[in-house]
Parts: structure tokens; C-alpha cells; sequence
């Protein structure tokens, strides 16, 4: 074990993700956003591998494409855990398996203490200046953590120890005593095997073994099930491999590859179906692990996992809370006859999942159309009334919108609403910078963000950017890099409602006088480009002709499926892979299976091993 | 002076403003609970509620100059003054400047007498938004500063403390849950959690991580205390048998396997680490074996905690209070000395954004309420339930130290000229009642003034000198913390024209106690 005395770690566990200028200074939604990040390849989890860019640098930006050098990899997380989704969902799946008759008994005590299991909180970047997102990067092992697997484990065992009969069958409690091994034997392979996602050495059966040495009794059961629930390989993925193709490289057996694509596709266990291609080894075969793929990927567990990604990737999040803004006699002059529901947070950030939900179901559509759809996903009255469409029956075809106006991922309220009477251009800029174009944005020059700028009422949105950003080493990276791309958005206001005009009000609500939307700019999708461009169609164009909303989401995916940061040079052929199958013309299925096809995603490559 | 009566009437119920407010305690608390071998007589106890932003304006944050009737040079060209905290008429409350302040009747002399206020620390150099930088790890910050990316991180204070073997002792370990509470409100489940430590702390090696938190006091109180069990006549039972030392087998063969990296074996044994303090954990005893005091507490109604950005007094300050009195309950429990809470929430009825239109446009009209409230709602509230006399003369307050800090100094960002509010005097290791304010008035050393147009501010002492007179009061040696050729506790740099301004002996003498507070 090694001390870290002197090491240099990087980490950010701030409640804030800032970038700032002059008084503009954004802050994630409050969470303590967790890392276990390590600038030096040590080995608690994370990795700072966040694409080669200094977070003292000035900005940097994200290329469109990567560069693939021959046979180079990024090594995998060391001992990944399995995030607080998996573990729970695993468990659930493990007692409804292993339970039999007992299984409601058991799951109303364990589902309590699974609700205690750690939330996972996403990590700072390796470089600060990037969005910290994707929970399932969050690899810290603490005693919180600790307590809550012992606990869940040790109230399944007691549990399916008191139901014992119900769990083993009769040979548990039957008065025969020459059948107890062959009675635990039984339960050991069946519940030992599927916890531990590989078949059983002697070693392991003689260990299981020993907690029932005096008999089969409510506690030796007890016992036996925390033994196996607490076992390293059940909390994390822990994979040892087969055959070596390289140093340090090998490929995953059967069971470790049927491990990797259930908790990535299904968030859990491996299911039935896939276990038993694991155990005959039909999962090694190429056409049946590609099929697997597709069934998993298509699952409807699945869908879930593709919510935590692109809620996590697009950061919805983020969104602000609406709760009592009829107090605020602003906010109600402002929302007018829209005033919120005390669930259009909720109903917004679904209508957003709606959309990639759509577009994953419907094997024509390709990822750009994320970016492009003009329908809405409306399914209830509030957001599909923002929106001025009838509400989506969530069957047929969603309806149109408005024409000219709104598009894609980018138009949905959830992305568009401050949950304010203004709108916030700066920080959609900083979101769209790094969010869905990736680049790196440097730090304020020191001591910029302390001057406080009043907000001035007589001012558009746009105007009081402009304003708190114009001076000198604030405008360096505002008016280039940031402001325009929120500008850009500016045809929606504050409820994410579209605007041809702004009103501006005092603070009892007085509309003191209207000003029209500016919302052509310059965005700069690509550095140094100074074509400008309106509205939020214009950015859209801008964007996937750069095609860095593609490269960007190999990133988030890769994070994602790998839970781990990206390595520009190590992971440059599996990033461009990705990237180009996102860019190809594929459905946005085939985007999200991409992964599991490339070949590395069957192989475990780690560090030094002495 | 008496006990009972004045434990459970004098200070719980005023603690609670005469309200229905659920306590941690019957009014029939035993006196005897409070004998030499119970409760804090254990040792000292810190807790840490930490709040975002600060920029509150120095007249309005500390005590006029004019209560700064003491002064001293305490190093060449730097001058330090101070003064008794003096309780004034202010806005029909009683209190030392605008936002601490609280009702007449609840900040009494005898709570000033043992509160504090610190003026003058500073990180020196710039550092944006940091969650961190509290108790020690500045590293953990959101990235705003050149200064301060990817700089070297470190375990918080109370991280720190939990883990030192001149904390808790082996024999008291036996009885203690949680070596450290780590919570706070906004956020995930955790709530904002400042506490980071290392992935495996009892041998103080492998990464810096922020802990996991707790947002709920029911669950707080489950953890920490669970269920109280009768006071036993006779002997207490013997612990529980150690049980995960059982389950470690697979633990040990898996490290031994040769396709383990050397990655994957550390972070196996951060794992291993884990499950021994969880043996140990499983092995204390219920609490009322050892306190009679405990045995009054009881299980707080609110569960859960609020979510950024859920704003308001009414909103925080139920959950507040009833965190609080897990605290309270915790240590009459003797199940746990160190506290540290997160709070991002804004205690104002201001709904939007807070951040953005309040702060950073310096709005201190809004500003100020929220911050008051804060100090009421949150640290005289708890010192006032802690201020309860086991002993002539002695409370319990008087056993721990209480701190309050803010995120940045008179302006928000900016880490210069920050200001500590604590209640208690960590077993006589502090010596309150005072207003201690260590700027160096003949400098404008920040230069702020001329690059941006804004007040001029001035250095004090290092912020990290406080963490060290921390980790002292709670009687962590230097030696323990301290690395070879630093000072103070946390990250060594200096920026901006600090080298340059500083008094001699600021820098090295960082490992010291702060003067005036502690009588030195």
C-alpha cells in the first residue's frame, strides 16, 4: 500500500461548476459532486485522463475528430464498483432469483436498506474546467457505503435464514442430517454463482461451506448468504480474464463479457437468457454476442440506463425548481397564464428523455435528429402549452411544432428554462460550450467575478451579459466563446417559451417596456469561425457541420460505459470509432451499441501488475 | 448550580423558542448522567457548519473597530487588535454586528461570553467557488482559479481528527459509531459534503475522496445512536463477537491473484480497510450502556433534508434544528465527537436565482437576512442546546468548539479577509468571548482598490494557522499533521503580493495557536 504523501491528487468536490466572468458565475444544482480522481495512475478509482487539456490554459478546444494509433488502449478502471443503480438493482434481481418462496419476505427488508446505499455523485474532471456529469464515474468505496452493503446483505441472510425452508426447500429443515451438504451444495452453485457472475471454485464451495459446518440452522444461512452478498466480486466487477493478447491486456471470459454488457445495458445482473450463453461460452461466439447486444440494448430495462445517460450527458439535472413562484408577483407576471404546476420540472426534463426515448425506439433515426427533430415530446398539458402543440398521446406520432423556431434537444424547455423571468444566455453558452461541444473552457483571470454588477431592469438578457462581460479580461472568452451561443437561444424565454420580443419588468411585475430578440450571433463552433448565424436553427446548423456534437458525445459515452475518463491518446481509436458511427448516418441504437462492438470493449486492460 | 432544571428547562426549551420543537431529550434528564466518566467528559468535541458564498461586507459581518479595545504588534509592521464581545440593541435584537445577531432573551452574555469571532484569514491567493477549502482541501474547488487547479489535496481537519489515536482512544472507540458525521443539505443524497479523506484513512494512504454524507437526521440518528436499550443493572455484556473478519477470505485470495494490477490491489485494500472499521463499528455497544443521559434522547420527526435550491427559512430551519439535535444527542450518547454539515441552501424567502441575481451582484440588502438567519437558526441554536452545565460553572458548550465558516471573505470569490464565528472553548483550550481581528491595517495588501475599484482589504493570518489551531484544540500534535517544512494545515502557496507584504512570522509561525484566542 502505497502513502500519497506529497502526490499530487486533482479533485473537485465543490457544490459549484463554475465558470465566470464579471458576476456571472454558474453553480451546479448543489450536489456534493464526489471524484477520486488521480493526476498520477493511482488507483481509487478515477482516472484524470480528461483529454489533454490544462486546466490553466485558456480554452481549448475539442477537435471533431481523434487520432487512432495502432493497438493503443485506455486502461480500465482498477476494481470498478458497481454504481448504487447496479447494486441495488442487482440485489433486487439476486433475492428474486435466489429466494423462491420467500422473495417478498425478503425484499420488503432489504428495500429500505438499499435505499440507504450512497447516491453516486458525479466527479470533477481531471481538467476542472470541463462539466463534471456522468455518475457512473463516481468510484469512491467509504465506510457509509460499506455499512449499507453489510447491512443489506446481513438482512437478506437473516431473512432467507428464518425462511430457510422456503429458500433451500425441505432438505433445510427436514430431520435428516445426511443430506445437509448436498442441501447447501445446491444453494451455494445456484445463489453463489449468480452473485458472483462466475462459476464456483473448490475454494469457494469449501469457503460457502464452513458457515454451515454445525448444521443447517437460521444463522449458519444467515451466514452463508452474507458471505456470498459481501464477497468482493458481487460489489464490483472484478475481472481476471482468459487469454493474454498482449502485456497486459486479456481478453474477458465468458462470464466477465456477459458481466460488462448487463450492468452496462441492463444496470444490473446478468438475466437468464444471457447467463446461460455465458455458461456454454456461446457469448465468445461473435454472432451471438452481437445479438445479445442488440436484444440487451433494445431491452425495456434498458431504457433506464439510456435515461441516467442522457440525463447525466445533457445535464437536465441542472434544472432549477419552479416550487411557489406564485408568491413571487414578478415570476407571475412574467409565466402570465403559464404558471407553473408544481411538477413542470419533473414534466420538462421527461419531455427532454422523450425525445431521446423516441429517437432510440425508431431505427431510422439518426443522432443528428436529436438535434434536429421538430416535434414535440410534450405528454403533459403544461409543457405541451409552453410549447403551443396538443399533448403527445406518447404512441403516435408526436406532433409537430411551430415551425422555424424550435429544433431538437437544444429547443427542449428542459434545456431552455432558468426557472427565473430572465433568461441566462451566459450560462446556456458555458453549457453548450461544454456540454455538447466539449471544449475546455480556462478559468476567469483571478478576482474578476468579486465585483458585484446590479441587475438592471431597463436591460435585455442579452444587454446585461454584454454588459457584465465587455470589460477587458472578461470578454476574452464572453464574447467569442460563451455569450454567443447562448445568445443564439435568446428566441426562448425563462419558461423556454418561444419570444420575438422581451419584456422587461420592474419588480412589482410592471412591464416597463419590450425590447426585440437579438439572437443573431457569431458561435464560433469551431474556433476562429466568424460566420454568424440566427437563432436557435442557425446554432444547430453550426454545430452538427463542426461535428463536434459527435466527438463530444463519444466522450460522454465512453465515460459512461467505461466509468472512467477518457484518454484522448489511449482511447483515440475506440473515440473515433464511436464518433464516426454517430456521424455515419446509424440509428441512434446502433450509436449506443457501438460500443459494446468494438473489440476492446471484451478485453480488460490494466496497469502494471508487480 | 443545579442540573436538572437547567438543562432541560432553562436551555433546551428556550433553545427551541417555546415551541413544539422535537429535542433530543425528556425534561426528566437524569443529573447523574452528567458525572465524571459521561458524556463529553470523554473529550472535546468540534462541529463545522460551512455555507457558501460569505461576501458579506465587513460592516456587516463583524463588530465596529470601536470594540476592538485591545491591540498589540504582535510581529514587526503587523498590528493585531481586539475586544470583548459586547452585546448591542441592534434591529430589536441583541447582537455583535448585522447578521449575528438573535432574539434578546437567547443571546445572553453568557453565550457571548463564549462565542468568537475571528477576523483576518486568508488563502492568498485567488480561489473562486471551493467546497474544500473549509476544512482544508482547497483542492476540491470548481475550477475557477489558474491558482488553485489540480493542486495537492488534503485530508479535511475533521478528517484528520477522526482519525488520529490522539483523538479517540482505543477504549473509547469501543463506543463510538461513526468516527466523523459528514452531511449537509442540497445536492444528492449526501447532501454537500466537506469532509475528504484519504481512500484508506486508517493507514493514510491511497487517493484524497469526499466522503459520502448523510442528509437526514433520522437517519443520522439511526447510525449514530439506533435504539436505546434500558440501562442494564450489573456489568455491561461483552461486545459482540467480531463477525467481518469472517467474510474477509475472498478479499484475500482476490489480492493474491496475479492478474491483479497493483490499481486494482490498493483499491482492494481501501476496500479491506473499510471492513475492518466496520467490524469495529459493528462492535460497539448500544450507547446507554455508558450514559445514563442517553437513554433521555430520542428519534428526531424529520427525515430527509432540503434540495438545492430550496430556499426559506421555514423550509431549512426544522431540519436544521432537528440536526442540531442529533448532535446534541450524539454526544450525550457519546457516540460520535466530530460534526460536519454542508450548507448550500439559502435561509431567505428570495426565490430565484440566488446565486447568480443576489450574490454575485452583491445584493446585500437580500444578503444579510439570510445570513442572520443562518447564525440564529443554525449556530446559536446549537449552542444554545449545548450549553448546558454538567459541573459548576461548566456546559457543555464549553467542551467543543462550534465554527462557522463562510466560503469567501468580504467578497464573494475572494478568499481574503475571511471570518470565523465559533461558539465553545474546546475544553479550555480557547479562551472566548472576543473579538480577534488579525488584519494588517497598514497595507492595502490586495491592491484591490486600484484593479478594480473595489474597497481596499487587508491581509491577516493564514486560514490554514486556523486549521491548525484547530487540529491543536482538539489535541492533534503537529506532529501528526504536520509535513516537512510547512506550516499550518493545507495547501503551502501564496499568491498575488503576500510574500511580499507579510509580516515575518506569519508563514512560519502557522503551526502556532492563533494568538488572543487561545491566551497566548
Amino acid at each position: 500500500m502505497r502513502s500519497t504523501v506529497g502526490k499530487i491528487v486533482g479533485f473537485t468536490a465543490s457544490a459549484m461548476l463554475m465558470l465566470a466572468c464579471t458576476g456571472e458565475v454558474g453553480r451546479s444544482s448543489g450536489k456534493g459532486s464526489k471524484g477520486d480522481l488521480d493526476l498520477g495512475g493511482d488507483a481509487s478509482g478515477g482516472r484524470n485522463n480528461g483529454g489533454g487539456a490544462s486546466g490553466s490554459d485558456p480554452s481549448v478546444e475539442r477537435k471533431a475528430q481523434f487520432q487512432c494509433k495502432s493497438g493503443e488502449v485506455g486502461a480500465d478502471a482498477p476494481l470498478r464498483r458497481l454504481t448504487s443503480t447496479q447494486y441495488r438493482n442487482m440485489i433486487r434481481d439476486l433475492v428474486s432469483f435466489t429466494a423462491k418462496d420467500a422473495v417478498a419476505e425478503t425484499l420488503s427488508v432489504v428495500e429500505p436498506l438499499l435505499a440507504k446505499v450512497p447516491e453516486d455523485d458525479s466527479p470533477q474532471a481531471p481538467d476542472a474546467s470541463m462539466p463534471h456529469t456522468m455518475r457512473r464515474l463516481d468510484q469512491v468505496v467509504d465506510d457509509l457505503r460499506i455499512q449499507a452493503y453489510y447491512d443489506v446483505s446481513r438482512a437478506a441472510g437473516d431473512v432467507m435464514g428464518a425462511n430457510r425452508t422456503k429458500v433451500l426447500g425441505t432438505c433445510a429443515s427436514d430431520s435428516v442430517t445426511g443430506n445437509d451438504t448436498d442441501c447447501l451444495s445446491a444453494f451455494i452453485t445456484s445463489f453463489g454463482e449468480r452473485a458472483l457472475r462466475r462459476p464456483l471454485t473448490a475454494t469457494d464451495r469449501g469457503y460457502f461451506l464452513s458457515f454451515s459446518a454445525a448444521g443447517i440452522t437460521a444463522k449458519s444461512v444467515s451466514d452463508l448468504v452474507v458471505a456470498i452478498l459481501f464477497a468482493p466480486e458481487v460489489a464490483s466487477q472484478v475481472e481476471l480474464g482468459g487469454a493474454a493478447v498482449g502485456t497486459n491486456r486479456f481478453t474477458l471470459t465468458a462470464h466477465e463479457v456477459a458481466s460488462r454488457l448487463s450492468f452496462h445495458y441492463l444496470q444490473s445482473m446478468p438475466d437468464n437468457e444471457l447467463w446461460e450463453a455465458a455458461r456454454s461460452g456461446k457469448i465468445l461466439d461473435e454472432q451471438e454476442f452481437r445479438r445479445q447486444v442488440k436484444r440487451l440494448a433494445g431491452s425495456q430495462r434498458a431504457k433506464a440506463t439510456f435515461d441516467e445517460f442522457f440525463t447525466d450527458y445533457l445535464q437536465l439535472g441542472e434544472l432549477r425548481s419552479f416550487v411557489d413562484k406564485e408568491n413571487d408577483v414578478l415570476y407571475r407576471a412574467f409565466a402570465s397564464r403559464d404558471l407553473p404546476s408544481p411538477n413542470l420540472r419533473e414534466n420538462m426534463i421527461e419531455e427532454a428523455l422523450d425525445l431521446t426515448r423516441h429517437h432510440l425506439a425508431d431505427n431510422n433515426s439518426k443522432f443528428s435528429d436529436l438535434f434536429t427533430t421538430e416535434r414535440s415530446f410534450a405528454r403533459t398539458a403544461d409543457v405541451a402549452k409552453l410549447y403551443g402543440v396538443d399533448i403527445w398521446d406518447g404512441k403516435s406520432e408526436p406532433p409537430m411544432l411551430p415551425p422555424g423556431h424550435r429544433i431538437g434537444i437544444l429547443g427542449r424547455a428542459a434545456f431552455l428554462a432558468s426557472a427565473s423571468a430572465t433568461t441566462n444566455p451566459i450560462m446556456k453558452g458555458v453549457k453548450i460550450r461544454r456540454t455538447i461541444l466539449c471544449d475546455s473552457l480556462g478559468p476567469p483571470p483571478p478576482g474578476v467575478a468579486v465585483v458585484p454588477i446590479p441587475t438592471d431592469p431597463e436591460k435585455s438578457a442579452r444587454q446585461m451579459a454584454t454588459a457584465r462581460t465587455e470589460p477587458a479580461p472578461c470578454s476574452v472568452c464572453h464574447s467569442e466563446l460563451i455569450n454567443p451561443l447562448g445568445f443564439l437561444t435568446e428566441g426562448f424565454d425563462g419558461l423556454g417559451r418561444f419570444r420575438s420580443e422581451e419584456p422587461l419588468y420592474s419588480n412589482d411585475g410592471t412591464v416597463l417596456r419590450t425590447v426585440p430578440v437579438d439572437d443573431r450571433a457569431v458561435p464560433q463552433v469551431l474556433f476562429g469561425d466568424t460566420r454568424e448565424v440566427q437563432g436557435l436553427p442557425g446554432l444547430v446548423d453550426a454545430i452538427l457541420e463542426s461535428g463536434k456534437a459527435e466527438s463530444c458525445f463519444a466522450r460522454h459515452y465512453l465515460r459512461f460505459a467505461m466509468s472512467r475518463w477518457e484518454d484522448d491518446e489511449q482511447d483515440g481509436c475506440l473515440l473515433e470509432h464511436l464518433r464516426k458511427v454517430a456521424a455515419g448516418g446509424g440509428s441512434m441504437r446502433e450509436v449506443l451499441e457501438s460500443i459494446a462492438l468494438d473489440s476492446t470493449f471484451r478485453q480488460r486492460i490494466v496497469g502494471p501488475t508487480n | 448550580m443545579k442540573l436538572g432544571s437547567t438543562l432541560a428547562r432553562r436551555h433546551f426549551l428556550k433553545a427551541a423558542g417555546g415551541a413544539t420543537l422535537a429535542l433530543p431529550m425528556l425534561p426528566s434528564l437524569d443529573t447523574r448522567a452528567f458525572g465524571a466518566d459521561a458524556v463529553v467528559g470523554k473529550g472535546r468535541f468540534l462541529v463545522t457548519y460551512t455555507s457558501d458564498h460569505g461576501g458579506i461586507l465587513r460592516q456587516n459581518m463583524v463588530p465596529p473597530d470601536s470594540d476592538l479595545t485591545d491591540k498589540r504588534m504582535h510581529y514587526p509592521g503587523h498590528e493585531i487588535r481586539w475586544g470583548k464581545l459586547v452585546g448591542k440593541s441592534i434591529d430589536g435584537e441583541r447582537g455583535v454586528s448585522t447578521v449575528l445577531k438573535a432574539p434578546t432573551s437567547v443571546l445572553t452574555d453568557r453565550l457571548l461570553s463564549r462565542m468568537m469571532v475571528v477576523r483576518g484569514l486568508d488563502w492568498p491567493f485567488y480561489a473562486g467557488h471551493h467546497g474544500g477549502g473549509h476544512l482544508g482541501n482547497i483542492a476540491a474547488n470548481a475550477g475557477n482559479s489558474p491558482d488553485i487547479m489540480n493542486v495537492e489535496a488534503f485530508p479535511t481537519i475533521d478528517e484528520v481528527i477522526a482519525w488520529s489515536p490522539s483523538f479517540y482512544t482505543a477504549s473509547e472507540l469501543a463506543g463510538i459509531k461513526m468516527r466523523n458525521v459528514a452531511g449537509g443539505s442540497g445536492g444528492g443524497g449526501g447532501g454537500a459534503v466537506r469532509t475528504f479523506g484519504y481512500s484508506n484513512p486508517a493507514d493514510r494512504s491511497g487517493n484524497i475522496v469526499q466522503r459520502s454524507g448523510i442528509k437526514s437526521p433520522r437517519d443520522l440518528f439511526d447510525q449514530i445512536i439506533g435504539k436505546i436499550t434500558p440501562t442494564p443493572s450489573g456489568p455491561p455484556p461483552a461486545p459482540p463477537k467480531p463477525i467481518v473478519d469472517r467474510f474477509l477470505e475472498p478479499y484475500k485470495n482476490l489480492e493474491k491473484n496475479p492478474r491483479m494490477s497493483v490499481q486494482d490491489k490498493s483499491r482492494l485494500n481501501d476496500w479491506m480497510a473499510r471492513l475492518s472499521e466496520l467490524q469495529r463499528r459493528l462492535s460497539v455497544q448500544a450507547p446507554t450502556l455508558r450514559s445514563a443521559a442517553c437513554g433521555s434522547v430520542t428519534r428526531p420527526n424529520v427525515d430527509g433534508g432540503p434540495t438545492y435550491p430550496d430556499w426559506g427559512i421555514e423550509r431549512i430551519r426544522p431540519w436544521l434544528s432537528a440536526m442540531n439535535d442529533v448532535i446534541v444527542a450524539a454526544l450525550l450518547c457519546g457516540s460520535t465527537r466530530i460534526f460536519t454539515f454542508g450548507i448550500v441552501n439559502n435561509m431567505s424567502e428570495y426565490n430565484d436565482d440566488w446565486h447568480q441575481k443576489v450574490v454575485h451582484a452583491g445584493d446585500q440588502p437580500k444578503m444579510l437576512p439570510a445570513t442572520a438567519a443562518f447564525f440564529r437558526h443554525v449556530m446559536v441554536d446549537l449552542a444554545t442546546k449545548l450549553d448546558v452545565e454538567y459541573a459548576p460553572g461548566r456546559s457543555l458548550l464549553d467542551e467543543g468548539l462550534i465554527q462557522w465558516s463562510q466560503e469567501a471573505g468580504t467578497y464573494t470569490h475572494d478568499t481574503h479577509e475571511m471570518t470565523m464565528v465559533t461558539f465553545g472553548g474546546a475544553g479550555g483550550f480557547f479562551k472566548p468571548g472576543v473579538y480577534l481581528d488579525l488584519t494588517n491595517r497598514t497595507t492595502n495588501v490586495t491592491g484591490k482598490k486600484d484593479a478594480l475599484g473595489l474597497p481596499e482589504q487587508w491581509y491577516g493570518f493564514l486560514y490554514r494557522q486556523w486549521l491548525a489551531t484547530v487540529l491543536l484544540s482538539m489535541g492533534i500534535p503537529s506532529s501528526e499533521w504536520q509535513r516537512g517544512g510547512w506550516t499550518g494545515y493545507g495547501l503551502q502557496l501564496a499568491k498575488e503580493n503576500f510574500a511580499k507584504v507579510s509580516a515575518p512570522g506569519i508563514v512560519s509561525n502557522a503551526s502556532t495557536p492563533l494568538p488572543v484566542i487561545t491566551g497566548t
